[in-house]
């Protein structure tokens, strides 16, 4: 079981990481982060069928770009704006009236959102900390029904046909 | 890695570029319809075979990982979407075992009013609630149904029980497939203790021991047909390479999604005009509550409870604690707002219901050849969502939630009962309703009239022979309860019938 690797197009890394930087509220920047899990995103987004990677990853490219477009922006990708600035462009795409923009919005967000609160350090940094957890139950459970486990493990593969000869 | 796989499972490393194979009886898919029905009918002396397009995993494999593993168990990276309003998005599992490995352990008998309503309405053989019940014994029997220890119960579920005895609703302890679940509430990740009863511990082991071969990694592009008898498989090794199964007969157990794609990409036509139509999904909807003290729901079994008040309406409400990279994707919220949720992770009771559907959709041949299943929800459908979405946070609020996050798209966060009452009386527009599911049903619906259904009573494909479908493509309707258990007894049921009547002789 080996996960695939990231195939996030360099082009857009700029406009990702800019994207980490609004989903996480700067959050992975103070913990060094965002190059990792904008690389990380493009990791998740490996197995999605094709016509969905490729529209959120074209969504992307032109909400970078579109953002040059917005007064404020004076010309600039959404890349390479300030963070508030980002913000504001990203919120207006979250809320657009748009159906299909509101949607690309959530979807991107929702793996840019994985691709962070799944990381080791931040989920340590929240209080989830499941290994020592698992091994401590895993543990219990052995050591308390030992003998019902072996003896479950043994009827399932019993024989005990479904129809009489 | 083929030194980890058991005896009888072969993956690309075994068998190289190219598959060929002529057996007896072929399995398509390996979780709660292929699995049982490979079991059964390997213990009853048949030459089976079962492929699948998954990998083979391991207990051991099984980590509290959310991203690592949809990468890997689950397909499409759980980013399966049906295409409607609103978008329903669904996860299959992608492995040995297949979705079984990845869902919640919840192991509940069909309804005895769903079973009696299929007897009347679709004139299924011997499905009446006394007819089933020995099938639904020997599946409890091998995949150990019981209720949990009480040492695994967890905070979240505690509340959500609490809440619901505060409002005097009906709550009760969920039966689960499981052997002394330890309560790792890492279900949708598989289960790292093996307690989790699933076909990857019960019912593949049991294949295995009877002589069934597993070939994992092939994913099967056609069926072949001569005349109107199915003679087997065309597919790909994934990764690359050819396949070519011949076969007595065929099961195809790929799930309502695929399922009906392979019988259409295959070029069968059903007299009934319904194959991949009447596709049911039981959507869910989730709320994220706040409480002032830790919940810790990853301590501890998942769904311990439903809140069955609602039952005879269709809705069931659940507890599902998910990991923090799995929340915050679906959470409503980015930036300030998501990191202010996520920062109180501890404190977040995630709560879900699941609706039993009037709606349904279609799974269509998309280009190459996948799945595009389209539906949309009734707006009858979305009023009752949007309803028992309501009276979920009325529980969550009874149980002592301080805040709850927006529950449709477009509305604020909840502070209290009043919010709850003041949305009951908002129009929500379907578009802000955020669905998922994990319970796709009834493409391939059985039934005693070709007109109407794609297979007869017991899996068999009308107009074909040699071909039978087993897993939930065969729902007549959706089951307002989680339908793995259903899928079991009958595969169990029609692989008797099989067995019986040398059916695949």
């Amino acid at each position: 079981m080996v996960a695939r690797s990231s195939t996030l197009p360099r082009g857009l890394v700029p406009a990702m990481e800019a994207l980490v930087r609004v989903v996480t509220a700067g959050e992975s920047d103070r913990r060094g982060l965002t190059a990792e899990v904008a690389q990380a995103v493009g990791e998740v987004l490996v197995p999605f069928p094709a016509h969905l990677r490729a529209g959120l990853l074209a969504g992307l490219a032109t909400f970078d770009q579109l953002a040059r477009m917005r007064p404020s922006s004076r010309g600039r990708a959404f890349s390479r704006l300030s963070p508030e600035l980002a913000e504001r462009v990203f919120k207006a795409w979250w809320h657009s009236p748009i159906f299909p923009v509101r949607q690309w919005a959530k979807g991107i967000k929702g793996v840019v959102a994985l691709a962070y609160w799944d990381h080791p350090e931040v989920r340590g940094a929240i209080g989830f900390a499941p290994e020592g957890w698992i091994a401590h139950v895993t543990e219990r459970r052995q050591r308390d029904y030992a003998a019902d486990i072996a003896a479950h493990a043994e009827r399932v593969t019993a024989p005990n046909p479904l129809v009489s000869k | 890695m083929n030194r980890a796989l058991p005896a009888g499972v072969f993956g690309p490393e075994d068998y190289g570029k190219a598959v060929k194979l002529d057996v007896g009886v072929l399995v398509i898919g390996s979780g709660a319809g292929g699995g049982v029905i490979a079991a059964e009918l390997a213990e009853a002396g048949y030459d089976v075979v079962v492929v699948e397009e998954g990998p083979w995993a391991r207990t051991e494999d099984f980590r509290p990982e959310a991203r690592r593993t949809i990468q890997t168990l689950y397909r499409d990276g759980g980013a399966s979407m049906s295409i409607g309003n609103p978008p329903v998005i669904f996860s299959e599992g992608r492995v040995v075992g297949g979705s079984t490995v990845i869902n919640g352990g919840m192991s509940w008998r069909t309804p005895d009013a769903i079973l009696e309503r299929w007897v009347r309405d679709d004139g299924i053989e011997h499905g009446d609630p006394t007819s089933m019940a020995p099938y639904f014994e020997r599946v409890e029997h091998f995949i150990n149904v019981a209720y949990q220890d009480p040492e695994s119960a967890s905070r979240d579920n505690e509340l959500l029980k609490e809440g619901a005895d505060k409002l005097n609703w009906k709550v009760i302890p969920n039966l689960r497939n499981q052997n002394h679940c330890a309560g790792t509430n890492n279900c949708a990740w598989g289960c790292p203790t093996g307690a989790k009863q699933s076909v990857l511990v019960t019912y593949v082991p049991r294949a295995l021991r009877f002589g069934a071969r597993i070939y994992t990694g092939i994913r099967v592009d056609r069926l072949t047909f001569d005349g109107t008898r199915a003679t087997g498989i065309e597919g790909r090794v994934v990764g690359g390479g050819s396949v070519s199964i011949r076969a007595r007969a065929v099961i195809v157990a790929c799930g309502a999604i695929q399922t009906p794609v392979l019988l259409k990409r295959s070029g069968l036509r059903s007299a009934s005009g319904r194959i991949g139509t009447d596709l049911s999904l039981h959507p869910n909807t989730k709320v994220q509550a706040l409480f002032d003290d830790d919940v810790d729901g990853w301590k501890g079994v998942h769904q311990g409870y439903q809140v069955r008040e609602f039952q005879e309406e269709g809705v069931l409400f659940a507890a599902v604690n998910l990991p923090p990279g799995i929340l915050a994707m679906t959470a409503p919220h980015f930036g300030r707002d998501l990191l202010d949720l996520m920062t109180n992770y501890n404190k977040v009771l995630n709560a879900g219901l699941l609706l039993e559907d009037e709606s349904t959709g279609r799974v269509r041949v998309g280009p190459g050849g996948i799945p595009l299943p389209f539906y949309s929800l009734s707006h009858r459908d979305a009023e009752r969502l949007v309803n028992a979405t309501l009276t979920l946070c009325e529980l969550l609020f009874t149980a002592g939630a301080r805040k709850i996050a927006a529950p449709f798209d477009g509305t604020e966060e909840l502070k209290g009962p009043d919010d709850v009452k003041r949305l009951r009386g908002y129009r929500v527009k379907r578009s802000a309703l955020e669905l998922f599911t994990v319970h796709m049903m009834g493409t391939a619906r059985m039934g005693n009239d070709p007109k109407r259904h794609v297979c007869d009573s017991w899996g068999k494909v009308y107009g074909a022979e040699g071909l039978w479908v087993s897993d939930a493509s065969l729902f007549p309707s959706p089951i307002g309860v989680n339908p793995m258990e259903t899928i079991m007894a009958l595969s169990t049921r029609n692989a008797r019938r099989l067995i019986e009547t040398r059916g695949l002789a």
